[in-house]
């Protein structure tokens, strides 16, 4: 099986960490995020694109416990359009009772710019004799 | 990925030559007209306008702002303001219909050495070109120049220009004293407006509303206008504010302009920041509380990236080292203007 690579999607994703706790900025679907300290070490682990296999050397080691939750995090980050993966990035299972004693990461996601965008949608321009667009909307 | 690059060599080039063509377009339309030196902190920007309209549409912002022809020193950049029922439409873009992007970003054209886009309910054209330093912005007509424009004029082209001298224009306002000055961050709608607007109660000077250059080596920060937002609700609560309304029509918020006070603005031409307050609208106000720095970059961070066209990592950059230059804080900003303005002072003074 190929190995999986995953790859922070900058600079469509801006990042920065603050005393251990990251910020990450969508800028193109308007989301952004905050990290706890556990998220955010992984993110950092991520580095400018790494293995799977060296990504939880790096984070989880040897416990196999952690992986379930690696993995979830990993599914979430691509879910969100944080991270590129290339190949394929084995199941996350879900979080079980047995699990419980095992940290999750936590990724909180703010929405209130998301309106920016959708606000500003892709429009259907008509061109005047000179290329640009037509006084089709009045101005303000 | 060499098709991609193929691609955006060509954007490049016919970016360029269209640069060119405009450049020559703006120069010849301004040649005899109005001209103007804008002050932000240490540097000056030339203004060259086609006419009387252009420069009085945005000029009234910047009022004390505004530097005499015997300052010092080479600008820092130069802008042409053109409008197009003056001198006609600006050359032919090379882009076609389909190239319109959110945020009036031109897909595949522009980049940190050439930055342009296109505000479509206006029908303005804003483009920088970051090796010479000089930038255009090119719109139809000064009769439709909106209020927000008015108030808070060429912010594109401001933050462009800035950015090329290490100074980052934030969404954010400015409130302080001699002892120093306090960044107000966060979305629209948390109270920063108000906040700011309380905070003469105190003895504070607003310094900015809205936006604000700040400079990342401090930080310090500087106004960018001279006037600020108030809504009606903010009128009520601060009366004082009637006195200074602003002769322009409201917003289509509802916004009314307000004229701040021109005496802290033409004397602190630059503020040493000392912190970062995060004003959350709440039932009463109460003692500002230390929050996380991610907490401050989360507030500061998204709402100036996503609000102007154009960003970059030398933004993201900046505001993370300006971030990380300052202590951050919440502020719960009850209704109640006078509690507000104290809770700032006693915060600067403690910080001070």
């Amino acid at each position: 099986m190929p190995e999986c690579l995953l790859t922070p999607r900058r600079p469509a994703v801006l990042d920065e960490v603050f005393d251990g706790e990251a910020v990450l900025v969508n800028l193109e679907t308007g989301l952004y995020y905050a990290l706890d300290p556990l998220a955010s070490q992984w993110w950092t682990a991520l580095g400018h694109g790494t293995t799977l296999a060296a990504l939880r050397a790096a984070t989880i080691g040897d416990d196999a416990r952690a992986e379930p939750a690696l993995l979830r995090y990993l599914h979430r980050l691509a879910d969100e359009a944080l991270v590129d993966v290339a190949g394929t990035l084995p199941r996350a299972p879900a979080a079980s009772a047995a699990e419980q004693t095992t940290a999750e990461p936590s990724l909180q996601v703010f929405r209130d710019m998301e309106d920016l965008l959708l606000l500003d949608p892709i429009h259907d321009i008509d061109l005047d004799g000179s290329g640009w667009p037509t006084a089709s909307q009045p101005s303000v | 990925l060499a098709d991609g690059l193929a691609a955006e060599r060509v954007s490049a080039l016919a970016l360029a030559t269209f640069s060119q063509r405009l450049f020559g377009a703006a120069g010849a339309a301004t040649e005899g007209g109005p001209t103007a030196l804008l002050r932000v902190g240490a540097h000056a920007i030339r203004l060259r306008f086609a006419s009387s309209a252009a420069a009085a549409g945005v000029l009234p912002a910047w009022g004390p702002l505004l530097a005499d022809g015997s300052a010092e020193g080479t600008p820092l950049a130069e802008l042409f303001v053109v409008t197009s029922d003056h001198c006609g439409p600006p050359p032919s873009p090379p882009w076609g219909a389909q190239a319109y992007r959110p945020r009036d970003e031109i897909d595949g054209f522009g980049d940190a050495s050439m930055e342009v886009c296109f505000q479509l309910a206006t029908g303005t054209l804003v483009l920088w070109d970051a090796a010479t330093r000089r930038g255009v912005w090119w719109t139809r007509s000064a009769d439709a120049i909106p209020m927000w424009e008015r108030i808070m004029p060429l912010r594109a082209l401001l933050r462009w220009a800035l950015r090329s001298v290490d100074v980052a224009l934030i969404h954010g306002a400015v409130v302080g004293s001699e002892r120093g000055g306090l960044l107000l961050a966060g979305a629209g709608g948390v109270g920063k407006s108000t906040t700011a607007l309380a905070a003469p109660r105190a003895g504070l000077f607003t310094l900015a509303d809205d936006y604000a250059a700040v400079a990342p080596a401090g930080p310090v920060a500087s106004p960018v206008t001279a006037f600020a937002k108030a809504t009606e609700r903010t009128i009520e609560l601060l009366p004082e504010l009637s006195s200074r309304l602003a002769p322009l029509a409201p917003t289509p918020e509802g916004k009314r302009a307000i004229v701040l006070d021109e005496t802290p603005l033409r004397a602190a031409s630059s503020m040493v920041l000392r912190g970062i307050v995060l004003p959350q609208i709440g039932q009463r106000t109460a003692a500002a509380r230390a929050v996380p720095r991610a907490a401050a970059m989360a507030a500061l961070a998204p709402t100036t990236l996503f609000q102007l066209p154009g960003s970059r990592p030398a933004d993201q950059r900046m505001l993370a080292e300006i971030t990380r230059a300052l202590p951050a804080f919440s502020l719960a900003v009850g209704p109640a203007p006078d509690a507000v303005a104290a809770a700032l002072s006693d915060l600067l003074g403690a910080l001070a």
